[in-house]
């Protein structure tokens, strides 16, 4: 009888083992697999931490590169980047990666130090993310943390497109553009009113 | 015969606790990308910004991060990747293993590197990052945390897979993806 007992515990414990790893795959595949694509879907996308055109020469930092295929992601990345008397910050971060019914975009930097017009920007941390979904029009998120402006400490509503005027100057917080396709999200967008600089940091596109 | 059923009953549950604690190419797999900083034991800063994953069969990614305990900051930049796995006791955390290049002082040298992304949610303050080197270098797995002083920043997100995101077949071991390198911590 005890042997019998054994027996029957030996066998549950043999079933679990073996039970026991598809359990957790199918509740992975049941949380991350999306149901329904479109197959037939062009996917566009592309991620960059700096953009910046200064007296008319464009210039990235750590620019993913044109997403143009679901099975081919890109990305890049720097631990440090400068755009000398401009731009300079570390840990530069973007990839973009489609799937066949969606893009997302992504793009990030840390300890941003920047002057544009005379006027001096930093942040800690500055964050852009856009998505594009089938059939949907696009979103996007931006982190922006530590940001000060000329030396003033600024805040981020989170509401796209958040202005702030300034002498010579135009800042755009969480700048969100809906394209034919998808959306541009830049989490600053900083302009001098000449017209001689335009610079988008954490700058990410997605459509499809 | 009572020894062999206790051997028996005592293999798969062995097994079990040896499984909890292997980590493994996630099937399916997929991608991770992040970046944003934590605060190191030294109170300094350390910045990353990563991305890693399967794509087509193979490994995929970048890492890079900065630590500010000393000026000028230690650099790591990957400069391949070698394995992308997950602990199951852990689904929404994956380790990027690799080699990369370490700029310290003024010297450079190579690593290898084992860094752990985890994605708890929006706006990813609960996010959380840790990496070690193989020269013993190493920052606990950490919470990303408020913004501030006292705390990190940033934000960390999971992707689910697409057809793409195959890896290697057969998938790799753990030892072979990363050397033998322990993950940074739960």
């Amino acid at each position: 009888m005890f042997i019998r007992w054994r027996s029957a515990a030996c066998a549950a414990a043999l079933a679990a083992a073996f039970l026991a790893p598809g359990l957790a795959q199918a509740q992975l595949l049941g949380g991350l697999l999306d149901s329904g694509s479109d197959p037939q879907a062009a996917v566009s996308g592309q991620a960059a931490a700096v953009r910046a055109t200064a007296l008319g020469i464009t210039t990235s930092l750590a620019d993913s590169g044109t997403l143009s295929d679901p099975s081919q992601p890109v990305g890049t990345g720097q631990t440090v980047g400068s755009i000398p008397g401009l731009v300079s910050a570390e840990s530069l971060h973007a990839a973009a990666m489609g799937w066949t019914d969606q893009v997302a975009a992504e793009a990030s930097l840390s300890n941003l130090n920047m002057t544009v017009a005379g006027t001096g920007i930093t942040a800690d941390y500055l964050q852009s993310r856009a998505l594009a979904v089938s059939g949907a029009a696009g979103s996007g998120t931006t982190a922006i943390e530590g940001l000060t402006i000329g030396g003033v400490a600024v805040a981020a509503t989170g509401i796209p497109n958040q202005l702030i005027s300034l002498p010579g100057l135009s800042v755009i917080l969480n700048e969100q553009t809906q394209t034919a396709n998808g959306i541009v999200v830049n989490a600053l967008r900083v302009k001098s009113l000449d017209g001689l600089t335009d610079v988008a940091v954490g700058s990410a596109h997605a459509g499809i | 015969m009572k020894n062999i059923i206790r051997i028996l009953c005592a293999l798969p549950l062995a097994l079990l606790a040896g499984q909890a604690k292997a980590h493994f190419v996630p099937a399916p797999c997929d991608f991770i990308t992040g970046g944003g900083w934590v605060i190191a034991n030294s109170g300094a800063k350390v910045n990353f910004g990563a991305h890693g994953g399967c794509k087509n069969g193979a490994f995929w990614g970048h890492v890079n991060a900065l630590d500010h305990s000393t000026n000028p900051p230690g650099h790591l930049k990957s400069t391949r990747i070698t394995g992308y796995l997950m602990d199951p006791a852990l689904p929404n955390a994956r380790d990027i293993c690799g080699e990369g290049e370490v700029s310290f002082n003024g010297s450079r040298f190579d690593v290898r590197f084992r860094v752990r992304m985890e994605d708890n949610g929006e706006p990813g303050g609960s996010d959380r990052f840790g990496v070690r080197l193989s020269n013993g270098y190493v920052v606990t797995t950490r919470e990303l945390g408020p913004p501030g002083p006292a705390g990190g920043g940033g934000n960390i997100q999971l992707h689910k897979p697409n057809p793409s995101t195959t890896g290697p077949v057969p998938a790799p071991s753990e030892f072979e993806m990363c050397q033998g390198l322990g993950h940074p911590g739960n």
